[in-house]
């Protein structure tokens, strides 16, 4: 059997324990993986996510659920009877075979004659570029060209499906972020369903098609790059990419489409819209969530002292203001960051190009201005827990 | 990676093209059959069931034979109508004497050991690895041959006493000749034992306490010693038992002072079957012991750290007492241990061809093993019975010790894996005349009636003795490999024989001939349980000490000094595996 269509990737309340039961690396995980997509498996160390790779590929078994690649329930078969491509995160190059024979090994312990072997094995080589160092053994090779015979052997069986075990995690920063494009061209352009874990969000969001964060054996959200960035479902998702600030308060006024949200420490309101269905209700406690590049600063003169009700701001009619200084300036080539000391003690941080922001600086006071969209959350009952990154 | 716009179409073409559909050959096709579950459950049950029958099987029926013949045991040791209680009084001499020269060897051991340790792992210098390897040597030497050349330097007069003038040996057989014989050959275990220590200890601890002030005397005590007080009480514990079992070299040396081992193989060649039992389980249940209590205890026990004594340990760390300990350490070695061991290659050399006292053929090599009852023909046999039970135990050994250390490194299988690992080194730490007995009683016509005395029993004796000295280094190379390389071959599409096959087994190959090298010099060199067992046939450690006992000198030591060329040739053999493996990193 050479290759089977699998395209489609189901798992049904899947979980996974180790240890009679005390470690659950997998917890009653449900999600579905169209053909053709590049998903990462996103989350901070520990959150699962090799796990579930694994037990997608087969590596591992599921401790309760099922799992079906292609409409076949893989409880039914090992990993060696079906095809699979895997990339390892320490490359697990065989050492005492050449490029060649690591490269063929999928289509020789599958007894493809001699030509077939040959033929597969030098495309994959050529797809990755590593024409030239066929006979050479691993320890010959640098870590960018293992990572690439890896990558080979994986495709050269013509494979459907690629996993992949943080496969640039060896890699240098700056090769790593050339390599990164490389990589999804030639997914792209073989037509794979790909399937890789990182715990780097930059990678996940430049090169993925969708991306599912998980953490503690649980799937947070699955969504495109521009879904979990601007509508994060929890604080945690919201923390894990870019950066956020929070600022607590609580709701009144609540209406099916808007609210007003006050400030905590005594700070001023906010006209803030909701998504449907949301589960607010007056009087509760929340935390809303603006994006560092979101908000906006506005420079006052030392000799107005307006409050932020009375001042003018005829070309921002829509956009709330909360008096603040700036508490820090720091300038980093293209961006300027800035952090900012809220008039209710809040303190917050903004980042923008350089080019714009020319005559703000340390000591100024300012106004800091928020729209009206930002990221609404129910108050969490661990704000730290959410918080953190892991 | 380059792709252009034109090989795009190509390589959507190809990925879903087919190409001719893979018709794996009949090894392929075998493996993938016999990779199944059942297979493996198959081979998992068939390992364990060999070791339980080789190892447990005789133990536990030595045990059972014991309690179901306690009425008749009961008797002959403790209540004799003719003897009374002799031979419990015997047995306890016996014990006693050899826990005295256990205690005493090995408390020799580590006093002149450790400076020895110190030097080979603390100091760098020319001939270093020369002296490592010399360190070694008495271990490659089977045990006969080394009581045999410890024999002739300390007891007779061809050795140090000829060249004193005097016309006997310094010390006649019995205890202290014995006591010396054990202290040879129990050195390069503690000094290897310590080296390891020694090695492992970072050195930056041992810097800071220097930085801090403390001389070097007092850094050993307080900083290396305690530190390294787990490795040295299981090297202690593990030279002390291997002394108690000592039987080979010990019958040679001991004249009519008898050992515990010693008198098993003397109650069973008169025939005392229960007592020769009594005694066997009463040996193996201390050893047994002494290995739960390496396990277990080695951890708890504390070092006496007294306090320190400034002028007397700055004192002792001057460099004039450092240079004295290290060319003590040097000399006792060389005088107690190096040059008796390898006594018999000049004396064979001397006494080839003329007697150098008489100017004769009279008790020269020559003329011993020519004489009438043909002993050259009887060393050639014995050398080629040696060989071919080696070689088939070794044999037996890798087929099922391979699969032993695959199940107790891969198989997640918790408390019993630790059970069976333990069980593993019986053989190590039993006395092998005990050992011994116990296979003869399991296999023999008194038990199972499978084996009569004689090759095929002296064959299961050797696996079992030979089992640990194969499983081990496997286990050590298996621990040290990727298991993520396996992984990567499955998902690849090998079978789990296949990626055995290709993948795990080349990586083992060092390990393998490493295990195979040992469990041979292990088995030629195997004396004490072999006497019990072997009936007629003879190997030639056997063979040396019956013409020990014959007064055959000059062929004893003929047998011998070739015993210890073939060990030598082997050790050098093994140290080349061991650098090939290693060197290419």
């Amino acid at each position: 059997m050479v290759e089977d269509d699998m395209p489609k990737i189901e798992l049904l309340h899947v979980s996974k324990t180790f240890d009679d039961g005390r470690i659950v690396a997998a917890d009653d995980i449900t999600l579905s993986i169209d053909d053709g997509s590049f998903v990462f498996l996103l989350g901070p160390s520990g959150c699962g996510k090799t796990t579930l790779l694994k037990l997608i590929s087969g590596l591992e078994t599921p401790t309760s659920g099922s799992i079906l690649v292609g409409g076949v329930n893989l409880a039914q078969r090992n990993p060696e009877d079906r095809s699979i491509g895997f990339v390892f995160q320490h490359f697990e190059i065989f050492p005492a075979m050449t490029v060649f024979e690591n490269v063929a090994y999928g289509m020789t312990v599958r007894g493809y004659d001699e030509e077939s072997v040959e033929k597969m094995a030098r495309e994959a080589l050529h797809l990755v570029g590593l024409d030239n160092r066929v006979l050479a053994y691993p320890r010959e090779l640098n870590t960018p060209e293992l990572q690439k015979v890896g990558l080979a052997r994986a495709i050269a069986t013509r494979s459907k499906i690629l996993f992949l075990d943080e496969p640039l995690g060896k890699l240098d920063p700056k090769i790593r972020k050339s390599f990164r494009y490389e990589l999804r061209r030639l997914i792209k352009s073989l037509g794979l369903t790909a399937i890789q874990v990182t715990h780097d969000q930059e990678e996940a969001m430049a090169i993925g098609d969708q991306i599912i964060v998980m953490r503690q054996g649980k799937i947070l959200q699955y969504g495109s790059p521009e879904d979990l960035y601007y509508h994060p479902d929890s604080i945690f998702v919201a923390n894990f990419f870019g950066e956020t600030n929070f600022l607590e308060g609580f709701v009144s006024e609540v209406k099916p489409e808007s609210c007003i949200f006050h400030l905590h420490l005594g700070g001023p309101k906010f006209q803030v819209n909701l998504k449907h269905g949301h589960r607010l209700q007056n009087h509760v406690q929340a935390i809303i969530g603006y994006r560092v590049e979101d908000v906006e600063l506005i420079k006052i003169t030392r000799d107005d002292h307006v409050s932020s009700e009375e001042l003018d701001l005829e070309d921002k009619p829509t956009l709330n203001t909360v008096k603040g200084r700036v508490k820090e300036a720091i300038f980093i080539g293209p961006i300027k960051r800035f952090i900012i000391d809220l008039e209710n003690g809040d303190r917050i941080q903004a980042k923008h190009s350089s080019k714009f922001l020319v005559d703000i600086y340390e000591g100024d006071d300012i106004l800091v201005g928020f729209h009206e969209n930002p990221m609404v959350f129910e108050y969490p009952k661990d704000i730290r827990a959410e918080l953190s990154k892991a | 990676m380059s792709t252009q716009p034109s090989e795009k179409s190509t390589m959507a073409e190809l990925s879903r093209q087919d190409t001719d559909a893979p018709r794996p050959g009949l090894l392929l096709r075998l493996e993938k059959h016999f990779s199944k579950d059942k297979f493996r459950i198959a081979l998992d049950t068939s390992t364990i069931g060999f070791f339980l029958f080789l190892i447990i099987g005789p133990l536990i029926s030595l045990v059972g034979s014991v309690v179901l013949n306690w009425a008749s045991i009961y008797t002959t040791v403790f209540d004799d109508p003719i003897t009374g209680s002799i031979q419990w009084q015997i047995m306890g001499t016996v014990l006693g004497r050899s826990f005295e020269i256990a205690a005493i060897a090995t408390g020799i051991d580590l006093m002149i050991g450790l400076p020895m340790a110190f030097i080979l792992t603390r100091y760098q210098f020319p001939g270093k690895n020369v002296l490592d390897t010399l360190v070694d040597l008495p271990m490659a030497v089977p045990t006969s041959a080394l009581g045999f050349s410890l024999y002739l330097f300390w007891g007779s007069s061809m050795g140090i006493s000829g060249l004193l003038g005097l016309d006997q040996g310094l010390f006649s057989p019995g205890p202290m000749l014995i006591t010396l014989t054990h202290v040879a050959f129990t050195y390069p275990f503690i000094v290897r034992n310590l080296k390891v220590i020694f090695q492992e200890q970072s050195k930056l601890y041992e810097d800071a306490a220097k930085t801090l002030g403390a001389p070097g005397f007092t850094v050993f005590r307080t900083i290396t010693a305690p530190l390294a007080k787990e490795g040295i009480i299981a090297g202690t514990i593990l030279a002390f038992t291997r002394s108690l079992g000592e039987t080979g070299a010990t019958i040679i040396v001991a004249g009519v002072f008898e050992t515990a081992p010693m008198y098993v193989v003397a109650l069973k060649e008169s025939l005392n079957f229960p007592s020769a039992a009594f005694l066997s389980m009463i040996l193996i249940l201390i050893s047994l012991l002494a290995l739960m209590f390496l396990r277990v205890f080695s951890r708890r026990v504390g070092f006496p750290v007294s306090k320190v004594v400034p002028r007397l340990e700055k004192a002792l760390s001057t460099r004039p007492v450092r240079a004295a300990r290290n060319t003590i350490g040097i000399l006792l070695f060389l005088v107690i241990v190096l040059i008796p061991a390898m006594y018999t290659i000049p004396y064979v050399i001397v006494w080839f061809a003329e007697n150098p006292y008489t100017h004769t053929t009279n008790n020269t090599v020559l003329a011993s093993l020519f004489a009438p009852d043909n002993k050259w023909a009887w060393l050639w046999v014995s050398a080629g019975n040696s060989i071919a039970i080696a070689a088939i135990s070794t044999i037996i050994c890798v087929l099922f010790g391979l699969p032993m250390a695959m199940i107790l490194v891969k198989r997640k299988w918790g408390k019993m894996k630790g059970l069976l690992d333990a069980l593993i080194d019986v053989p190590l730490i039993a006395p092998t005349a005990a050992l011994g007995f116990a296979m003869y009683l399991f296999w023999g016509p008194f038990g199972l009636n499978v084996f009569q005395p004689g090759f095929w029993l002296i064959i299961m004796v050797h696996v079992a003795m030979c089992f640990p000295y194969i499983v081990r280094p496997i286990i050590a190379i298996i621990e040290k490999t990727d298991p993520e390389l396996e992984s990567a071959a499955r998902t690849l599409g090998a079978s789990s024989l296949t990626t055995f096959r290709t993948i795990t087994l080349p990586k083992m190959k060092p390990g393998i001939i490493a295990g195979m090298i040992m469990s041979f010099t292990r088995s030629m060199g195997e004396t004490g349980a072999t006497i019990v067992v072997s009936g007629l046939i003879r190997t030639v450690p056997v063979l040396i000490v019956d013409w020990v006992e014959t007064r055959d000198l000059a062929a004893a030591g003929f047998a011998s000094l070739l015993l210890i060329i073939f060990s030598f040739v082997v050790l050098l053999l093994l140290r080349k595996t061991m650098e090939q493996s290693y060197g290419g990193r």
